[in-house]
């Protein structure tokens, strides 16, 4: 019997040679926010759920060149140039704000974008990221003696742009989103367009390699516009370096602001009058993560 | 009976204590790329680590995304373009200290030398290295340091940023371990 009770003793020793790593795995999981679900702020021209990292200042040159429909006379219009700029500072996780300044109407713009929620996973997952972007457009033409409008009050330079960007990253590879858009005008063209244009936006990207990717925006106008409108599309490819990323794009519009590619877009797939375009963005450290151990 | 009952009572110890085992989940590593245009370094202290006092037996796991870069758009790159976390989300070294059974821990520092599995990127490779070892306070402080290749394990430097981030990396490992 006492043998029999001795020979039960070892019994656990042996069974003890399990695996090191098993009493590591019992750790409760952490929260763990998604990243890098575009490579850039912007997708084609739509904006991404994306905002510059926190003390990071993002310079973006967003450069536009004419209609690619006159072919090598013009070098796919790469003669014209339509331009805008901004810087874009990160100062949380969740905020940043900017402002910049478009050639096309002569815009000057200053916005916030705000990240409402964050997907993640583990202890508390969510699904999507919700980003807020606001912005404010200044029409900066010259008062024209046949556009009374814009000569008798400064308000009417005026337009708001209001965006609710909803993404997901769904894999390693494919992101894509959704952008309800609000936009106000101050001032129409004709007494009988409307101030208030709603308009829903899809985007989303592709990653090729971990370097490159592909990307697409789209805007569906919802309710009534003038005859001409075209509807905003763009279709580009990221290339991104260490601190910058390159976005070189065709899309049906020649200003990369929100007002103009959306409820502005002159070009079509159908008739070739599409626009080259790329963004260029470099990172500047302002700061760094504030660490004891440093 | 009397001896079977302590017997019995032996065995639940034995059962529900086991061996010696020493572990911490806070554990440092730091590692640092040194190149003539950018100094990157890199640091997360929720490395867990546990070791077999009996057989001289270690793990150290490593949360590749726990790593913090004084530059957030770094460590953006570190996890989606070189270390590709998603996949790969830990590190993984696996091993035993030699000659465990002939060494005397002390207060002072002992040399030691660890032979065991490296896993990084997805790579396994068997690797040696020295390390240090100590009693403080009754808990089990180690140390680290070694030299690893990039190429060893899987991990490519475009051409265009190969000035900005060194071949081979040095990294510090320090760990307080104490009883469980």
């Amino acid at each position: 019997m006492k043998q029999f009770l001795l020979l039960f003793l070892f019994v656990p020793l042996f069974s003890q040679e399990e695996d090191l790593l098993d009493l590591l795995n019992d750790e409760e999981i952490k929260t763990e926010f998604v990243q890098a679900s575009f490579k850039g702020t912007r997708v084609v021209n739509a904006q991404s759920i994306e905002i510059p990292k926190p003390k990071i200042l993002q310079f973006m040159i967003q450069h536009r060149f004419g209609s690619i429909e006159n072919g090598f006379y013009d070098l796919f219009g790469t003669d014209y140039a339509s331009i805008r700029y901004d810087l874009h500072y990160g100062y949380s996780d969740k905020i940043s704000f900017g402002a910049g300044r478009s050639s096309y109407n002569k815009i000057y713009d200053i916005f916030f974008k705000t990240k409402l929620l964050r997907q993640s996973s583990g202890k508390s997952s969510l699904p999507i990221t919700i980003v807020l972007y606001n912005s404010i457009g200044i029409n900066s033409q010259k008062k024209a003696e046949n556009d009374i409008a814009i000569k008798e009050n400064f308000a009417n330079r005026i337009l708001y742009i209001n965006q609710i960007i909803i993404g997901r990253k769904f894999n390693r590879k494919l992101s894509l989103e959704v952008l309800p858009t609000y936009i106000h005008r101050n001032l129409v063209p004709k007494k009988s367009d409307s101030h208030s244009l709603i308009s829903f936006g899809f985007a989303g990207r592709y990653k090729l390699s971990n370097r490159v990717s592909l990307n697409l925006d789209y805007f569906l106008p919802i309710g009534e516009r003038a005859d001409l409108f075209n509807h905003g599309t763009g279709i580009g490819i990221d290339y991104e370096t260490g601190g910058h990323v390159f976005q070189i794009m065709i899309s049906t519009s020649q200003g990369p602001y929100e007002y103009t590619f959306i409820e502005n877009s002159t070009g079509s797939f159908n008739s070739s009058t599409l626009y080259l375009g790329f963004n260029i963005s470099r990172a500047f450290t302002l700061g760094s993560n504030k660490k004891e151990e440093w | 009976m009397f001896i079977m009952k302590r017997l019995l009572i032996l065995f639940i110890i034995s059962m529900s204590y086991g061996e010696d085992i020493y572990l911490t989940r806070q554990g440092i590593v730091e590692f640092f790329s040194s190149t003539p245009i950018e100094d990157i370094k890199a640091y997360n202290n929720q490395v867990s680590c546990v070791l077999n006092y009996e057989s001289g037996k270690f793990a150290f796991q490593v949360p590749i995304k726990g790593f913090m870069f004084k530059n957030g758009l770094m460590q953006e790159h570190f996890n989606e373009n070189y270390l590709e976390s998603d996949i790969y989300p830990k590190s993984i070294f696996k091993g035993m200290i030699n000659n465990w059974d002939s060494l005397a821990i002390n207060d002072s520092t002992l040399n030691i030398r660890l032979v065991g599995e490296l896993t990084i990127h997805g790579v396994t490779k068997t690797i040696e290295q020295n390390a240090t070892i100590w009693r403080k306070n009754g808990n089990l402080v180690g140390k680290c340091k070694f030299i690893i290749s990039l190429e060893d394990y899987d991990v490519k430097i475009p051409k265009i940023v190969r000035q900005n981030i060194a071949e081979l990396i040095e990294i510090n490992v320090n760990v307080n371990l104490s009883k469980r």
